[in-house]
């Protein structure tokens, strides 16, 4: 099995008049944990959002294992009919900054919704493992409360779950703590250190610089939509080459 | 006024069989207008032109024009139509004529409302569905629909309740609804007794409706209690 887990090649997405993503190429390797980092509007979270079709690219290619979602061909953007793109994009799972959980589903039911219905899986062992998903989150006694009930910590840890239980090759956090309150990130921090301490494949998008530099295997900075560098946490964060990089690294390590 | 047990009594026969008439109209309206709001509420907020605008314009006709009128047109519009046309089926009898108005009509009023429910669940739902591999459908129907109930049941309650005192409109094609009988009875014995019994009912009615509604509201608010 290829150990090519996401392949962006020149991608390009605008929004209007506003470039989101300017060429940019990526290749994400089983078992990496890849963080993205870079300032607001930097082009991060759409770079995710593009892998899992939230959003639609303007050029480019993106293959999630070995498979193309999106080419382009003579200029001409060629996505996968939507049956097949449903398919490839539940071979990723995305966690959200403002975690989406199902608001009139149990926690429970918030894992087990897509294993069962979308994947027809059986619902007795779905529930099973679901329940094995709110331990690993530290959440089992939480399976029949719903999310109205839960704080934004333990919103986020479902959401987790949730994610991981659709047994995805790559997980998708997209500013997974930016929405919690400084005290309450370090209890998702901690879950997104255990995954990948256990080698879940993964690109990360946060602001938590020194998170950041701890689980990556690899970093990413982007800069208007672009790719400035990118290698060892140690050589992004400790020394970097660019102006740019630089400049944002002194903005953010010191607030 | 005469509120003698006997005269009550006495007028309670017909007025019963008017009720039923105005139950009859009620239910019946409820029954095919819930659905077929939903229909058209899926289809005025569709990505697909030729579903959406249709299904705008039928609710900008039915919403932007007397309940009366359309009423008219239905049971003696229709009528000329058939007569000059040769088209018998569009003959309606007088009874069919209000269920089929009413039910349009109130479909276009559901509609809206659906619409704006479906409309205020969160962007995010969506895009979470997605990603875990729903289709647009089942999307609609297992995560916003279920989550856009509990917003939908007050307006709908408010209607529902217009509804029980629309249904004396059908009065003026001469349905022998509650009210009619009540106007019948009290021209007859030129008292206003048969007036005040049918508000009565009416106001009963609408009380039972008032607390289904608010048990309903309770049971599709469960999920947005707060911590326990």
């Amino acid at each position: 099995m290829s150990g090519r887990i996401v392949e962006l090649e020149n991608v390009d997405k605008r929004y209007g008049e506003v470039t989101a993503l300017a060429d940019v190429t990526l290749r994400v390797d089983r078992g990496e944990q890849v963080v993205i980092i870079g300032s607001s509007g930097s082009g991060k979270s759409t770079l995710l959002r593009c892998i899992n079709h939230l959003e639609a690219v303007d050029r480019g290619k993106i293959a999630i294992n070995g498979a193309t979602l999106v080419e382009t061909v003579d200029g001409r953007v060629k996505y996968r009919r939507e049956g097949e793109i449903r398919k490839l994009i539940m071979q990723t799972a995305m966690v959200f900054q403002h975690f989406n959980l199902f608001g009139h589903l149990t926690c429970l039911d918030n894992i087990a919704i897509a294993p069962i219905e979308i994947k027809r899986e059986n619902p007795a062992e779905v529930r099973e493992r679901a329940r094995e998903l709110l331990k690993l989150v530290g959440l089992e006694q939480k399976a029949g409360a719903y999310p109205g009930q839960l704080s934004g910590g333990q919103k986020q840890r479902v959401a987790i779950a949730r994610a991981l239980a659709i047994r995805p090759s790559i997980l998708l956090f997209d500013e997974p703590t930016s929405a919690l309150d400084p005290e309450i990130t370090g209890e998702v921090l901690k879950v997104i250190r255990d995954l990948a301490a256990q080698g879940y494949t993964m690109m990360l998008v946060t602001h938590e610089m020194g998170f950041a530099r701890e689980v990556a295997t690899r970093a990413v900075f982007m800069d208007n939509g672009r790719i400035i560098e990118e290698g060892p946490p140690g050589s992004v964060f400790g020394a970097p080459e660019s102006g740019r990089l630089r400049l944002f690294l002194k903005a953010v390590i010191k607030t | 006024m005469n509120l003698s047990l006997d005269y009550v009594l006495l007028l309670l026969p017909s007025l019963m069989r008017g009720l039923k008439e105005t139950l009859s109209i009620f239910c019946l309206t409820l029954v095919l207008s819930l659905p077929l709001g939903l229909v058209f509420a899926l289809g005025s907020i569709s990505k697909f032109w030729p579903f959406r605008f249709p299904c705008r314009v039928y609710v900008w006709l039915f919403r932007g024009t007397p309940l009366m009128l359309q009423l008219f047109f239905v049971y003696y519009g229709l009528g000329i139509v058939a007569n000059r046309s040769g088209l018998l089926f569009l003959r309606l009898d007088r009874f069919p004529a209000v269920v089929i108005t009413f039910a349009l009509n109130y479909a276009a009023y559901f509609a809206e409302i659906y619409r704006a429910g479906i409309q205020s669940i969160d962007r995010g739902q969506y895009e979470a569905a997605k990603t875990l591999g729903f289709t647009r459908t089942r999307t609609m129907f297992r995560i916003i629909i279920p989550q856009a109930i509990r917003r939908i049941i007050p307006p709908v309650s408010n209607e529902t309740i217009t509804l029980v005192k629309d249904t004396a409109l059908a009065n003026v094609i001469a349905v022998s609804d509650m009210l009619k009988v009540a106007k019948d009875a009290s021209n007859r014995d030129t008292t206003v007794t048969a007036y005040i019994l049918a508000a009565l009912i009416y106001l009963a009615i609408t009380f039972v409706l008032t607390v289904v509604y608010q048990k309903l509201e309770q049971r599709f608010s469960r999920h947005e209690q707060e911590a326990v």
